[in-house]
Protein backbone atom coordinates (compact mmCIF):
# COMPACT_ATOMS: atom_id res chain seq x y z
CA UNK A 1 0.00 0.00 0.00
CA UNK A 2 1.47 3.32 -1.13
CA UNK A 3 2.11 5.83 1.65
CA UNK A 4 4.32 8.46 0.05
CA UNK A 5 5.04 9.47 -3.52
CA UNK A 6 6.93 12.18 -5.36
CA UNK A 7 6.67 13.12 -9.01
CA UNK A 8 9.04 15.62 -10.67
CA UNK A 9 9.68 17.13 -7.26
CA UNK A 10 11.97 20.18 -7.33
CA UNK A 11 13.16 22.69 -4.79
CA UNK A 12 14.88 25.99 -5.52
CA UNK A 13 16.36 28.29 -2.88
CA UNK A 14 16.62 31.99 -3.53
CA UNK A 15 19.61 33.64 -1.86
CA UNK A 16 18.56 37.24 -1.43
CA UNK A 17 22.02 38.38 -0.36
CA UNK A 18 23.71 37.18 -3.55
CA UNK A 19 20.59 37.49 -5.71
CA UNK A 20 20.94 33.95 -7.06
CA UNK A 21 18.75 30.86 -7.24
CA UNK A 22 20.10 27.46 -6.24
CA UNK A 23 18.42 24.33 -7.53
CA UNK A 24 18.68 21.98 -4.54
CA UNK A 25 16.46 19.19 -5.91
CA UNK A 26 15.45 18.47 -9.48
CA UNK A 27 12.86 16.03 -10.80
CA UNK A 28 12.86 13.62 -7.87
CA UNK A 29 10.54 10.65 -8.36
CA UNK A 30 9.79 7.82 -5.94
CA UNK A 31 7.10 5.77 -4.29
CA UNK A 32 7.31 4.42 -0.74
CA UNK A 33 5.10 1.66 0.55
CA UNK A 34 3.68 1.40 4.06
CA UNK A 35 6.07 -0.32 6.47
CA UNK A 36 9.17 0.16 4.32
CA UNK A 37 12.52 1.27 5.69
CA UNK A 38 14.26 3.57 3.20
CA UNK A 39 17.75 5.00 3.56
CA UNK A 40 19.00 7.96 1.58
CA UNK A 41 22.73 8.18 0.97
CA UNK A 42 24.77 10.57 -1.13
CA UNK A 43 27.52 13.16 -1.05
CA UNK A 44 27.19 16.32 1.07
CA UNK A 45 24.99 18.95 -0.53
CA UNK A 46 23.01 16.53 -2.70
CA UNK A 47 19.72 17.55 -1.07
CA UNK A 48 19.14 14.59 1.27
CA UNK A 49 18.05 16.74 4.18
CA UNK A 50 16.09 19.07 1.90
CA UNK A 51 14.11 16.10 0.62
CA UNK A 52 13.38 15.00 4.18
CA UNK A 53 12.26 18.49 5.19
CA UNK A 54 9.95 18.69 2.16
CA UNK A 55 8.35 15.40 3.20
CA UNK A 56 8.05 16.68 6.78
CA UNK A 57 6.40 19.89 5.55
CA UNK A 58 9.18 21.94 7.17
CA UNK A 59 10.03 23.36 3.73
CA UNK A 60 7.84 24.08 0.70
CA UNK A 61 8.45 22.47 -2.68
CA UNK A 62 9.02 24.71 -5.72
CA UNK A 63 7.36 22.40 -8.23
CA UNK A 64 6.17 18.84 -8.75
CA UNK A 65 3.90 16.64 -6.69
CA UNK A 66 4.50 15.27 -3.21
CA UNK A 67 1.71 13.15 -1.79
CA UNK A 68 1.31 11.50 1.61
CA UNK A 69 -1.67 9.18 1.87
CA UNK A 70 -2.73 10.67 -1.49
CA UNK A 71 -2.89 14.16 0.03
CA UNK A 72 -0.59 17.04 -0.89
CA UNK A 73 2.01 17.84 1.78
CA UNK A 74 1.80 21.49 2.75
CA UNK A 75 2.56 21.92 6.45
CA UNK A 76 4.06 19.79 9.25
CA UNK A 77 1.70 17.17 10.67
CA UNK A 78 1.89 14.64 13.47
CA UNK A 79 1.51 11.82 10.90
CA UNK A 80 4.99 12.65 9.57
CA UNK A 81 7.53 12.81 12.38
CA UNK A 82 10.75 14.61 11.55
CA UNK A 83 13.65 13.94 13.92
CA UNK A 84 16.55 16.34 13.28
CA UNK A 85 20.22 15.68 14.00
CA UNK A 86 19.98 17.33 17.43
CA UNK A 87 16.78 15.31 18.15
CA UNK A 88 14.56 18.44 18.31
CA UNK A 89 13.72 17.98 21.98
CA UNK A 90 13.12 20.92 24.32
CA UNK A 91 15.96 21.19 26.81
CA UNK A 92 13.87 22.93 29.50
CA UNK A 93 11.46 19.98 29.66
CA UNK A 94 12.44 16.63 31.12
CA UNK A 95 12.12 13.38 29.18
CA UNK A 96 8.58 12.68 30.40
CA UNK A 97 7.39 16.24 29.73
CA UNK A 98 8.85 16.14 26.21
CA UNK A 99 6.89 12.98 25.43
CA UNK A 100 3.73 14.18 27.21
CA UNK A 101 3.71 17.39 25.19
CA UNK A 102 3.29 15.33 22.02
CA UNK A 103 0.16 13.57 23.27
CA UNK A 104 -2.96 15.35 22.13
CA UNK A 105 -5.47 13.21 24.00
CA UNK A 106 -6.51 14.82 27.26
CA UNK A 107 -6.91 11.64 29.32
CA UNK A 108 -4.11 9.44 30.63
CA UNK A 109 -1.32 11.58 29.21
CA UNK A 110 1.09 10.52 31.96
CA UNK A 111 0.28 6.83 31.53
CA UNK A 112 0.62 6.97 27.74
CA UNK A 113 3.92 8.83 27.98
CA UNK A 114 5.29 6.22 30.41
CA UNK A 115 4.17 3.42 28.06
CA UNK A 116 6.02 5.04 25.14
CA UNK A 117 9.15 5.46 27.24
CA UNK A 118 8.89 1.87 28.38
CA UNK A 119 8.81 0.65 24.76
CA UNK A 120 12.02 2.52 24.08
CA UNK A 121 13.64 1.38 27.33
CA UNK A 122 13.94 4.80 28.94
CA UNK A 123 11.27 4.64 31.61
CA UNK A 124 13.79 5.06 34.40
CA UNK A 125 15.11 8.25 32.79
CA UNK A 126 11.66 9.91 32.77
CA UNK A 127 12.74 12.67 35.14
CA UNK A 128 16.10 13.31 33.48
CA UNK A 129 16.70 16.48 31.50
CA UNK A 130 17.76 16.34 27.86
CA UNK A 131 21.30 17.60 28.50
CA UNK A 132 21.80 14.72 30.95
CA UNK A 133 21.29 12.14 28.18
CA UNK A 134 23.76 10.75 25.65
CA UNK A 135 23.28 11.38 21.92
CA UNK A 136 21.75 7.95 21.38
CA UNK A 137 19.37 8.33 24.32
CA UNK A 138 18.16 11.68 22.97
CA UNK A 139 17.29 10.03 19.67
CA UNK A 140 15.42 7.31 21.54
CA UNK A 141 13.40 9.94 23.41
CA UNK A 142 12.60 11.54 20.04
CA UNK A 143 11.40 8.10 18.87
CA UNK A 144 9.27 7.76 22.02
CA UNK A 145 7.77 11.13 21.13
CA UNK A 146 7.02 9.80 17.64
CA UNK A 147 5.30 6.80 19.24
CA UNK A 148 3.26 9.12 21.45
CA UNK A 149 2.17 11.07 18.38
CA UNK A 150 1.19 7.82 16.66
CA UNK A 151 3.05 8.99 13.53
CA UNK A 152 2.78 6.91 10.37
CA UNK A 153 6.12 8.02 8.97
CA UNK A 154 9.41 8.63 10.78
CA UNK A 155 11.96 10.89 9.11
CA UNK A 156 15.44 10.57 10.61
CA UNK A 157 17.97 13.20 9.56
CA UNK A 158 21.46 11.81 10.26
CA UNK A 159 20.44 10.95 13.80
CA UNK A 160 23.61 9.17 14.85
CA UNK A 161 26.26 11.20 13.04
CA UNK A 162 27.81 12.38 16.31
CA UNK A 163 28.15 8.86 17.74
CA UNK A 164 31.17 6.57 17.62
CA UNK A 165 31.10 3.37 15.55
CA UNK A 166 30.37 1.01 18.49
CA UNK A 167 27.50 3.07 19.93
CA UNK A 168 26.14 3.49 16.43
CA UNK A 169 26.08 -0.24 15.78
CA UNK A 170 24.32 -0.86 19.09
CA UNK A 171 21.68 1.75 18.31
CA UNK A 172 21.22 0.39 14.78
CA UNK A 173 20.35 -3.00 16.29
CA UNK A 174 17.94 -1.37 18.72
CA UNK A 175 16.38 0.58 15.87
CA UNK A 176 15.84 -2.62 13.91
CA UNK A 177 14.02 -4.15 16.88
CA UNK A 178 12.01 -0.97 17.41
CA UNK A 179 10.81 -0.72 13.83
CA UNK A 180 10.08 -4.44 13.63
CA UNK A 181 7.89 -4.15 16.73
CA UNK A 182 6.10 -0.94 15.78
CA UNK A 183 5.75 -1.45 12.00
CA UNK A 184 6.61 2.15 11.20
CA UNK A 185 7.51 3.46 7.77
CA UNK A 186 10.89 5.11 8.05
CA UNK A 187 13.15 7.28 5.92
CA UNK A 188 16.70 7.62 7.19
CA UNK A 189 19.22 10.10 5.86
CA UNK A 190 22.70 8.85 6.61
CA UNK A 191 26.33 9.24 5.61
CA UNK A 192 27.06 5.65 6.57
CA UNK A 193 26.58 3.19 3.73
CA UNK A 194 26.99 0.28 6.18
CA UNK A 195 24.18 1.59 8.35
CA UNK A 196 21.94 2.02 5.29
CA UNK A 197 22.58 -1.61 4.23
CA UNK A 198 21.89 -3.02 7.72
CA UNK A 199 18.65 -1.13 8.29
CA UNK A 200 16.99 -0.69 4.90
CA UNK A 201 14.59 -2.42 2.57
CA UNK A 202 15.60 0.02 -0.17
CA UNK A 203 18.37 2.58 -0.56
CA UNK A 204 18.07 5.81 -2.54
CA UNK A 205 21.50 6.86 -3.78
CA UNK A 206 21.48 10.60 -4.46
CA UNK A 207 23.78 12.83 -6.43
CA UNK A 208 24.38 16.57 -6.34
CA UNK A 209 24.26 19.56 -8.74
CA UNK A 210 21.31 19.50 -8.80
CA UNK A 211 20.15 16.99 -6.19
CA UNK A 212 18.42 13.96 -7.70
CA UNK A 213 18.03 10.22 -7.09
CA UNK A 214 20.81 8.50 -9.02
CA UNK A 215 19.67 4.94 -8.34
CA UNK A 216 17.29 3.01 -6.11
CA UNK A 217 18.70 -0.24 -4.74
CA UNK A 218 16.55 -3.06 -3.41
CA UNK A 219 18.10 -4.68 -0.32
CA UNK A 220 17.53 -8.39 0.33
CA UNK A 221 16.02 -9.45 3.66
CA UNK A 222 18.76 -12.01 4.23
CA UNK A 223 21.98 -10.06 4.51
CA UNK A 224 25.12 -12.17 4.82
CA UNK A 225 28.51 -10.50 4.97
CA UNK A 226 29.45 -11.12 1.30
CA UNK A 227 26.13 -9.64 0.14
CA UNK A 228 26.67 -6.59 2.36
CA UNK A 229 30.19 -6.13 0.95
CA UNK A 230 28.93 -6.40 -2.64
CA UNK A 231 26.23 -3.84 -2.03
CA UNK A 232 28.70 -1.59 -0.25
CA UNK A 233 31.04 -1.69 -3.25
CA UNK A 234 28.16 -1.04 -5.65
CA UNK A 235 27.07 2.07 -3.74
CA UNK A 236 30.66 3.24 -3.40
CA UNK A 237 31.24 2.89 -7.16
CA UNK A 238 28.07 4.94 -7.80
CA UNK A 239 29.52 7.62 -5.53
CA UNK A 240 32.89 7.54 -7.28
CA UNK A 241 31.36 7.71 -10.76
CA UNK A 242 29.19 10.63 -9.83
CA UNK A 243 32.07 12.76 -8.51
CA UNK A 244 33.45 15.00 -11.23
CA UNK A 245 36.02 17.68 -10.51
CA UNK B 1 31.79 61.64 61.41
CA UNK B 2 30.33 58.24 60.39
CA UNK B 3 28.81 57.65 63.83
CA UNK B 4 26.85 60.88 63.45
CA UNK B 5 25.27 59.50 60.31
CA UNK B 6 24.13 56.36 62.17
CA UNK B 7 22.89 58.45 65.09
CA UNK B 8 20.88 60.73 62.75
CA UNK B 9 19.48 57.69 60.98
CA UNK B 10 18.34 56.29 64.31
CA UNK B 11 16.70 59.63 65.12
CA UNK B 12 14.88 59.68 61.80
CA UNK B 13 13.70 56.11 62.27
CA UNK B 14 12.49 57.03 65.76
CA UNK B 15 10.15 59.61 64.28
CA UNK B 16 12.07 62.85 63.71
CA UNK B 17 10.89 64.38 60.45
CA UNK B 18 13.27 64.87 57.56
CA UNK B 19 12.15 67.68 55.24
CA UNK B 20 8.58 67.49 56.63
CA UNK B 21 8.20 63.71 56.23
CA UNK B 22 9.24 60.54 58.02
CA UNK B 23 12.31 58.95 56.38
CA UNK B 24 10.35 55.80 55.59
CA UNK B 25 7.78 57.90 53.78
CA UNK B 26 10.58 59.28 51.59
CA UNK B 27 11.93 55.79 51.08
CA UNK B 28 8.59 54.23 50.13
CA UNK B 29 7.68 57.18 47.92
CA UNK B 30 10.79 56.49 45.83
CA UNK B 31 10.17 52.75 45.86
CA UNK B 32 6.53 53.18 44.80
CA UNK B 33 7.43 55.51 41.91
CA UNK B 34 10.19 53.21 40.76
CA UNK B 35 8.11 50.05 40.82
CA UNK B 36 5.03 51.62 39.26
CA UNK B 37 6.89 53.13 36.29
CA UNK B 38 9.07 50.03 35.95
CA UNK B 39 6.15 47.59 35.86
CA UNK B 40 4.41 49.81 33.32
CA UNK B 41 7.58 49.95 31.18
CA UNK B 42 8.07 46.17 31.51
CA UNK B 43 4.49 45.45 30.37
CA UNK B 44 4.67 47.78 27.38
CA UNK B 45 8.18 46.64 26.46
CA UNK B 46 7.21 42.96 26.67
CA UNK B 47 4.09 43.31 24.50
CA UNK B 48 5.68 45.60 21.90
CA UNK B 49 8.97 43.68 21.95
CA UNK B 50 7.09 40.44 21.40
CA UNK B 51 5.20 41.88 18.41
CA UNK B 52 8.34 43.40 16.95
CA UNK B 53 10.18 40.09 17.26
CA UNK B 54 7.35 38.02 15.84
CA UNK B 55 6.59 40.17 12.79
CA UNK B 56 9.70 40.33 10.64
CA UNK B 57 8.55 43.48 8.82
CA UNK B 58 8.49 45.68 11.94
CA UNK B 59 11.44 44.05 13.74
CA UNK B 60 14.18 46.22 12.22
CA UNK B 61 12.21 49.41 12.80
CA UNK B 62 11.42 48.41 16.39
CA UNK B 63 15.03 47.54 17.22
CA UNK B 64 16.31 50.74 15.60
CA UNK B 65 13.83 52.93 17.52
CA UNK B 66 14.55 51.23 20.85
CA UNK B 67 18.32 51.45 20.26
CA UNK B 68 17.91 55.16 19.60
CA UNK B 69 15.97 55.57 22.86
CA UNK B 70 18.58 53.55 24.69
CA UNK B 71 21.34 55.88 23.50
CA UNK B 72 19.66 58.80 25.29
CA UNK B 73 21.21 59.38 28.73
CA UNK B 74 18.56 59.26 31.48
CA UNK B 75 18.98 62.92 32.37
CA UNK B 76 18.52 63.97 28.74
CA UNK B 77 14.84 63.15 29.20
CA UNK B 78 14.45 66.04 31.68
CA UNK B 79 13.46 68.68 29.09
CA UNK B 80 10.94 66.27 27.53
CA UNK B 81 9.52 65.38 30.94
CA UNK B 82 9.18 69.04 31.94
CA UNK B 83 7.60 70.00 28.62
CA UNK B 84 5.10 67.16 28.74
CA UNK B 85 4.27 66.98 32.44
CA UNK B 86 5.81 69.99 34.18
CA UNK B 87 7.46 69.39 37.55
CA UNK B 88 6.21 66.59 39.79
CA UNK B 89 5.24 62.95 40.01
CA UNK B 90 4.31 62.30 36.39
CA UNK B 91 7.56 63.76 35.06
CA UNK B 92 9.54 61.37 37.30
CA UNK B 93 7.45 58.39 36.20
CA UNK B 94 7.94 59.36 32.56
CA UNK B 95 11.72 59.43 32.96
CA UNK B 96 11.83 56.00 34.60
CA UNK B 97 9.53 54.60 31.93
CA UNK B 98 11.62 55.95 29.07
CA UNK B 99 14.89 54.59 30.45
CA UNK B 100 13.63 51.16 31.60
CA UNK B 101 11.69 50.49 28.38
CA UNK B 102 14.48 50.09 25.74
CA UNK B 103 16.59 47.29 27.30
CA UNK B 104 13.52 45.16 28.05
CA UNK B 105 12.10 45.77 24.58
CA UNK B 106 15.39 44.97 22.85
CA UNK B 107 15.98 41.74 24.77
CA UNK B 108 12.44 40.43 24.21
CA UNK B 109 12.32 41.47 20.56
CA UNK B 110 15.69 39.95 19.73
CA UNK B 111 14.93 36.70 21.57
CA UNK B 112 11.57 36.26 19.81
CA UNK B 113 13.10 37.11 16.41
CA UNK B 114 15.87 34.57 17.00
CA UNK B 115 13.52 31.74 17.99
CA UNK B 116 14.74 28.77 15.91
CA UNK B 117 12.28 28.18 13.07
CA UNK B 118 12.62 24.48 13.82
CA UNK B 119 10.84 24.99 17.18
CA UNK B 120 7.84 26.51 15.40
CA UNK B 121 7.77 23.67 12.88
CA UNK B 122 8.12 21.01 15.57
CA UNK B 123 5.32 22.69 17.53
CA UNK B 124 3.16 22.55 14.39
CA UNK B 125 4.15 18.93 13.82
CA UNK B 126 3.13 18.06 17.37
CA UNK B 127 -0.22 19.78 16.81
CA UNK B 128 0.26 22.17 19.73
CA UNK B 129 -2.33 24.85 20.29
CA UNK B 130 -1.18 28.49 20.31
CA UNK B 131 -1.51 28.65 24.08
CA UNK B 132 0.54 25.51 24.70
CA UNK B 133 3.18 26.66 22.21
CA UNK B 134 3.48 30.03 23.96
CA UNK B 135 3.52 28.56 27.46
CA UNK B 136 5.66 25.48 26.95
CA UNK B 137 8.03 26.51 24.16
CA UNK B 138 8.20 30.22 23.39
CA UNK B 139 8.01 31.62 26.92
CA UNK B 140 10.64 29.28 28.45
CA UNK B 141 12.85 29.99 25.45
CA UNK B 142 12.73 33.77 25.85
CA UNK B 143 12.63 33.85 29.66
CA UNK B 144 16.44 34.17 30.16
CA UNK B 145 16.59 37.13 27.74
CA UNK B 146 13.54 38.69 29.35
CA UNK B 147 15.13 38.45 32.80
CA UNK B 148 18.36 40.05 31.56
CA UNK B 149 16.31 42.89 30.03
CA UNK B 150 14.31 43.30 33.25
CA UNK B 151 17.53 43.30 35.25
CA UNK B 152 19.13 46.07 33.18
CA UNK B 153 15.87 48.04 33.02
CA UNK B 154 15.43 47.92 36.78
CA UNK B 155 18.96 49.14 37.49
CA UNK B 156 18.77 51.99 34.96
CA UNK B 157 15.28 52.91 36.19
CA UNK B 158 16.49 53.13 39.78
CA UNK B 159 19.42 55.36 38.86
CA UNK B 160 17.28 57.73 36.83
CA UNK B 161 14.62 57.84 39.55
CA UNK B 162 17.08 59.40 41.99
CA UNK B 163 18.24 61.90 39.36
CA UNK B 164 14.65 62.71 38.40
CA UNK B 165 13.63 63.27 42.00
CA UNK B 166 16.55 65.67 42.35
CA UNK B 167 15.47 67.74 39.35
CA UNK B 168 11.80 67.31 38.46
CA UNK B 169 10.46 65.40 41.46
CA UNK B 170 8.01 66.58 44.12
CA UNK B 171 8.65 67.05 47.83
CA UNK B 172 9.27 63.40 48.77
CA UNK B 173 11.81 60.72 47.89
CA UNK B 174 15.44 59.78 48.36
CA UNK B 175 16.57 62.01 45.48
CA UNK B 176 14.67 64.91 47.02
CA UNK B 177 16.56 64.37 50.34
CA UNK B 178 19.92 64.52 48.52
CA UNK B 179 19.15 67.75 46.65
CA UNK B 180 17.70 69.43 49.76
CA UNK B 181 20.71 68.33 51.87
CA UNK B 182 22.96 69.88 49.26
CA UNK B 183 21.32 73.31 49.61
CA UNK B 184 21.38 73.10 53.42
CA UNK B 185 24.83 71.44 53.69
CA UNK B 186 23.13 68.63 55.66
CA UNK B 187 25.63 65.93 54.66
CA UNK B 188 24.42 63.38 57.20
CA UNK B 189 20.95 63.26 55.63
CA UNK B 190 22.53 63.01 52.17
CA UNK B 191 24.69 60.07 53.29
CA UNK B 192 21.66 58.35 54.83
CA UNK B 193 19.80 58.72 51.54
CA UNK B 194 22.78 57.44 49.54
CA UNK B 195 23.08 54.46 51.92
CA UNK B 196 19.41 53.58 51.39
CA UNK B 197 19.81 53.88 47.61
CA UNK B 198 22.76 51.45 47.73
CA UNK B 199 20.82 49.04 49.96
CA UNK B 200 17.90 48.87 47.51
CA UNK B 201 20.35 48.29 44.64
CA UNK B 202 22.14 45.57 46.57
CA UNK B 203 18.88 43.88 47.58
CA UNK B 204 17.48 43.82 44.03
CA UNK B 205 20.81 42.59 42.69
CA UNK B 206 21.75 39.93 45.23
CA UNK B 207 18.44 38.74 46.60
CA UNK B 208 16.17 39.09 43.61
CA UNK B 209 17.92 38.92 40.25
CA UNK B 210 20.89 36.73 41.10
CA UNK B 211 18.52 34.14 42.56
CA UNK B 212 15.98 34.41 39.76
CA UNK B 213 18.74 34.02 37.15
CA UNK B 214 20.27 31.07 38.97
CA UNK B 215 16.88 29.40 39.20
CA UNK B 216 16.15 29.98 35.52
CA UNK B 217 19.52 28.66 34.41
CA UNK B 218 19.05 25.58 36.57
CA UNK B 219 15.43 24.96 35.61
CA UNK B 220 15.71 25.76 31.91
CA UNK B 221 19.09 24.00 31.53
CA UNK B 222 20.72 27.01 29.86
Amino acid sequence: MRLLSAKNLSKTYYLQKDNICILALSNVNFEIQKGEFISIVGPSGCGKSTLLKLIAGFEQKSSGVLLFDDKEIKIPHSERNYIPQDSGLFRWLNVLENVKLAINKKEDKQKNAFECLDKIGLKKFAKAYIDELSGGMKQRVALARALAMESKLILLDEPFSALDEVSREKIDNELLKFFAQNEMTTILVTHSIKEAIILSDRIFVMDANPGHILKTLQVKKEKNSSYKEELYEEILSLFKNSFTF
Amino acid sequence: MPQNVFYRFYEFLSGELLYEHHILKHFFASLKRWLFAYVLAALFAFCLGFMSGWFEKIHKLGVMSATLLQMMPGLAWIPFAMLLFGIGERATLFMIFMTAFPPIFLHVSTAVANLPKEYVKIGQMMGLSRGVFLGKILFPYLLPSLVVGLHIGLAIGWRVLIAAEMVVGGSQGLGYIIIQSRWLLDFESAFISIGLICLVGLFSEKFVFTRVEEYIHQRLRI
